[in-house]
């Protein structure tokens, strides 16, 4: 069986960021980039089904500048057999665009199961699974917090709004991943050095960015007040009460 | 006259509370761009339920609705609205953020080669398009795009649009065939599996009562569970008691949890770290109650109160049930 990982390296959830003087663009400098990490919950899904299965041959793909190959490297020390960097300098946020390019790699391999986090945490676009599935004819099962294999079908748990779907599909089949349930795992210094000395096949990539959108600015939000502190214990309830019914009528 | 398509889901026969927000920014746009207001719905619904339904200006409702579609299938769903929207060929059409929507609009925006904006927290009309602002970084930032080329697919981020209605008037209503694939190689919908009491979800409720490591144990959450129970609120949680196993992923609200923006947020024993805090700090007015006043949840809560959670609680059930 193969397996692609579509894997985006984004800045650390914990960064704060800069909007530059042009208003348009994020200032770069002192950013920490890392694994999306939706799409780390999916490699991590990938992994342990080799755990059990060594036959499995799982191939990592991210499209990015050259910093993308510090993650593709992570993603072979974690277990990925294989490393594909789709690279272009331009940063594309053409969905449609995005899921071509994509489209062109994954054509080239007879993949059975291929991998998205269900969106990444920079621009929270949630589409590229879906179009994919869509431009390629495959099946797509989006959101899913754990799937497993059942005689040669695969049996996926879509998180909705109170409940759990379960759906069940053959392959090729394409699975946007939630945070899933099982741990990530990290990979040691020695994984990491073997890793570095594993090929990552690198293709440059055109960007045709058809999008019809312009970006006009970024901006902070809106910023909130700190609030006041009612009370230092349960003696402060019965004010909070009033303020949340009479005042702001919320309950 | 070109139209605008909203697509809007039901739940148990009756359309979705989410549909209101949609259904007001569709009237808004249809009045200020002269478009003609038409609203599709998929799944099962009940005709005579349209009542609530014809304050928002509609002129025509489409109904998709068989047994056989009752439950969500992407394909399904997908094939239904492709063959209305290939006939309408509307300049925009609306969903909404939930999970359908998510999963949906991209598919037709694929299919039909239109671009999607995803989680658009405003709408305005500009003399050669739309100009939409939506958060991206979890919120850190909000970018402004401009389409000045129609048509677009646009999904709304939930709770962030105003429900106006206006007087009621008549709609027409139509049946619409609802087309039935049979490829047997789609994925089918084998089971739901619910909770065993229905409950609200966070990305649903317009309160939310949460906790995080406060709690010392899961079972402390009964606390919470009651708490929520009394505001008839959804049940919150801090990704630190998702991953020790003490609530379910579905509770979770940040960065890898939902993004939510409930009109009440109440947190209990969480300090507010970043990842929390973007998934909640649209809320319209945010409560904590933490132990330690240097918590960074005081930053941006309305309203604290620097105390135990164990005392605070109790005393907040007793107080709320003798009104
Ligand atoms: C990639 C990534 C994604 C993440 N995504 C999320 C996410 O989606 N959601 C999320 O929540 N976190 C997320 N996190 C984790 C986040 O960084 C924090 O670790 C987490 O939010 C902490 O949870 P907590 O507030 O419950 O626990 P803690 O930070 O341990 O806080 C517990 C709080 O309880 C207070 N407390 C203790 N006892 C009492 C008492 N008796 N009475 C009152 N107060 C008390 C303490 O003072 C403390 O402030 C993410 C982290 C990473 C790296």
């Amino acid at each position: 069986m193969n397996i692609a990982v579509c894997i985006k390296q984004v800045p650390d959830t914990a960064s704060q960021l800069k909007i530059s003087e042009d208003n348009k663009t994020i200032e770069d400098n002192g950013i920490k980039y890392g694994i999306n990490p939706f799409d780390e919950y999916a490699l991590e899904e990938a992994l342990r089904l080799k755990d059990k299965d060594n036959t499995i041959n799982i191939t990592v793909i991210s499209l990015g500048p050259e910093r993308v190959k510090q993650s593709l490297t992570k993603a072979l020390a974690m277990g990925a057999d294989e490393a594909i960097h789709l690279q272009t300098d331009n940063s594309i946020n053409d969905c449609m665009a995005i899921a071509n390019i994509i489209t062109n790699e994954i054509k080239k391999k007879q993949y059975d199961l291929i991998l998205f986090g269900k969106k990444s945490v920079d621009q929270d676009n949630n589409q590229v699974g879906m179009i994919i599935g869509e431009i390629n004819g495959i099946p797509c099962i989006s959101n899913c917090s754990e799937f497993v294999i059942e005689d040669n079908k695969i049996v996926a748990n879509r998180e909705v709004e109170g409940s759990v779907e379960v759906f069940e599909g053959e392959f090729p089949v394409i699975i946007t991943h939630e945070k899933g349930k099982n741990e990530l795992r990290y990979p040691s210094l020695k994984d990491l050095m073997a890793a570095k000395k594993k090929s990552i096949n690198t293709i440059d990539v055109d960007v045709n960015d058809n999008n019809n959108s312009e970006l006009i600015r970024l901006e902070y939000p809106k910023k909130r007040e700190e609030g006041i502190i009612i009370g230092e214990d349960k003696s402060a309830v019965p004010e909070l009460i009033r303020i949340l019914r009479e005042e702001r009528k919320l309950i | 006259m070109s139209c605008i398509l909203t697509v809007i889901e039901s739940k148990n026969k009756e359309i979705k509370n989410s549909a209101l927000e949609l259904l007001s920014e569709a009237r808004k746009i249809s009045s200020k761009k002269n478009l003609d207001n038409k609203v599709i719905i998929i799944g099962e619904y009940e005709k005579n339920n349209s009542t609530q339904i014809n304050e928002f200006g509609i002129n025509s409702l489409l109904i998709g609705s068989t047994d056989k579609i009752s439950k969500y299938s992407p394909e399904l769903y997908r094939d239904s609205l492709l063959h209305t929207i290939n006939e309408l060929k509307p300049e925009i059409i609306l969903f909404s953020g939930s999970s359908i929507g998510k999963d949906l609009a991209p598919r037709i925006a694929a299919n039909i080669g239109y671009n999607l904006v995803t989680e658009c927290i405003d709408i305005s009309i500009v003399e050669d398009g739309y100009e939409i602002k939506r958060p991206i970084f979890a919120g850190k930032i909000i970018q402004t795009l401009r389409f000045s080329k129609t048509p677009i697919v646009v999904s709304l981020k939930s709770n962030s649009f105003a429900i106006e209605k206006i007087e009621a008037n008549e709609i027409s209503i139509k049946q619409i065939d609802v087309n039935i694939s049979k490829d047997k190689k789609l994925p089918i919908l084998r089971e739901i599996i619910q909770p065993q009491k229905e409950v609200l979800d966070v990305s649903e409720a317009s309160t939310i009562v949460s906790g995080g490591r406060g709690m010392k144990e899961p079972e402390n959450f009964k606390l919470i569970e009651e708490l929520a129970e009394i505001l008839n609120a959804a049940v919150g949680a801090s990704r630190a008691v998702v991953d020790a196993g003490w609530r379910p992923h579905s509770e979770q609200v940040g960065q890898t949890g939902k993004i939510v923006s409930p009109n009440l947020y109440i947190a209990f024993g969480i300090s507010g770290a970043i990842q929390h805090q973007v998934g909640m700090i649209n809320s319209k007015c945010i409560v904590a109650v933490n132990k330690d006043k240097n918590a960074p949840i005081f930053k941006f809560a309305d309203y604290g109160i620097v105390g135990d959670l164990f005392e605070i609680i109790p005393e907040l059930i007793t107080k709320l049930k003798n009104k």
